[in-house]
């Protein structure tokens, strides 16, 4: 991981250990987005990772519903441990680490499980439409985040906050019909 | 000899998603066009969409396009040796954080390899960033820009050596290409009981943007006005 990545990577999840310490959930979900922006820049899979994992938790504090009395118990346990292996650059470790709280997230149990599968597959997405804002191409944010053109496409319309330059609508009609021909 | 249109997934997405495809249909029989798709597109709109539950009935759907040929595949050497010239040069465009920001996808870069071998006059895509990589370079770095809240460089170099790869075929999305259809009478069925004829193309460029398609609530306001 570059450098930059891991200090931010693990500045982040010991906040997020703070927010939820302190029941605040939009801070969780805001702490999310500031992933982002290395997400774009280096596309590591330890940010958009880390970045969608984070937003799920926020969504799933802020539901309220879990049924394991010690979750949030071991989240902040995890949480600790990979903030460590970050600030360490241990990328193996790291990476374990994550992938123990994502699997203890879709294993709560059944009911909450399709929950938390559905929340973990609409953060992906939902991450891939924040990075496509930050100028990369839909096709490359639907590789990064592991998702298809389609679920993309889908988010981004609905979503998406996008500030469009002005636009010649007439002159790229006019040139567009000008190029083809009725039979 | 027909114009060629290379097209690009986003494009038969927004359609897919609005049960659009027929303006394909429509606009083979009436205009003098071949559509011509690459593999990693064909990959996109069918097989990924086909493997999925969500959005199968699509893929399907696009799957018939290609099986009655209004939609072409293009498979060659030629297309993939400057595909992956292409994608190397585009990806070094820009820098941030001493970092080359890789920006398109092989399915972009495809696509525009298509419309170079094959001479195509038109680029059909709905994704704005390729777009505005091919169009608007500068503003496409301060986009970045400001968005990322760090500075972006923009390589001169690498942006001409990507533009002298890319033909000169002009862009068009979803929604020019219904424009064309609408004032080619396409949507007719739906004129039925409107009150202004107008409405319904302003309700299909609406839903084309509602599924993704990269255009503003402003130019859709300037197409009705223009389609009035």
């Amino acid at each position: 991981m570059q450098k930059e990545v891991c200090s931010d990577i693990s500045s982040v999840l010991l906040k997020v250990i703070k927010s939820i310490r302190e029941n605040d959930y939009s801070e969780i979900n805001e702490l999310s987005n500031h992933l982002i922006h290395n997400a774009s820049i280096f596309q590591d899979k330890f940010s958009v990772e880390t970045s969608i994992i984070v937003y799920s938790l926020s969504k799933i504090f802020e539901k309220n519903n879990v049924p394991q009395k010690d979750f949030w118990k071991k989240t902040v346990l995890i949480l600790k441990k990979s903030a460590d292996y970050a600030i360490r650059n241990n990328e193996k470790k790291f990476s374990e680490s994550m992938l123990e709280l994502a699997v203890m997230l879709k294993k709560a149990d059944k009911d909450f499980e399709e929950e938390i599968g559905y929340v973990l597959e609409k953060a992906r997405v939902s991450k891939a439409g924040k990075i496509h804002e930050h100028g990369i191409s839909l096709g490359r944010v639907a590789e990064l985040l592991g998702i298809s053109e389609w679920e993309a496409m889908d988010y981004i319309g609905k979503n998406s906050e996008r500030k469009y330059a002005k636009e010649d609508v007439k002159k790229r009609y006019s040139n567009f019909k000008s190029r083809v021909k009725k039979r | 000899m027909s114009e060629i249109i290379a097209v690009d997934s986003s494009s038969i997405i927004s359609l897919a998603g609005n049960c659009l495809l027929c303006v394909f249909e429509k606009f083979k029989k009436e205009f003098d066009v071949r559509f011509l798709i690459g593999e990693r597109v064909l990959g996109e709109s069918i097989t990924r969409a086909v493997e999925s539950r969500k959005f199968r009935l699509e893929g399907m759907r696009v799957k018939k396009l290609v099986d009655s040929g209004i939609i072409e595949i293009v498979k060659n050497q030629e297309v993939r040796d400057l595909t992956a010239k292409i994608m190397e040069h585009s990806n070094k465009c820009y820098r941030a954080k001493n970092e080359n920001l890789k920006i398109i996808h092989w399915g972009e870069a495809e696509m525009l390899a298509i419309s170079k071998v094959y001479h195509a006059s038109t680029v059909l895509i709905d994704e704005r960033i390729t777009r505005m990589l091919v169009e608007k370079p500068e503003e496409l770095r301060k986009l970045q820009e400001e968005r990322l809240h760090t500075p972006v460089e923009m390589s001169n170099e690498e942006v001409r050596a990507f533009k002298n790869l890319i033909s000169n075929a002009s862009i068009a999305r979803s929604t020019e290409l219904c424009a064309m259809g609408f004032e080619s009478g396409f949507f007719k069925e739906f004129e039925a009981g409107i009150e202004k004829n107008v409405l319904v193309i302003e309700g299909i460029l609406w839903s084309l943007k509602n599924h993704g398609c990269a255009i503003s609530g402003k130019e859709i306001k300037s197409y009705v006005k223009m389609l009035n």
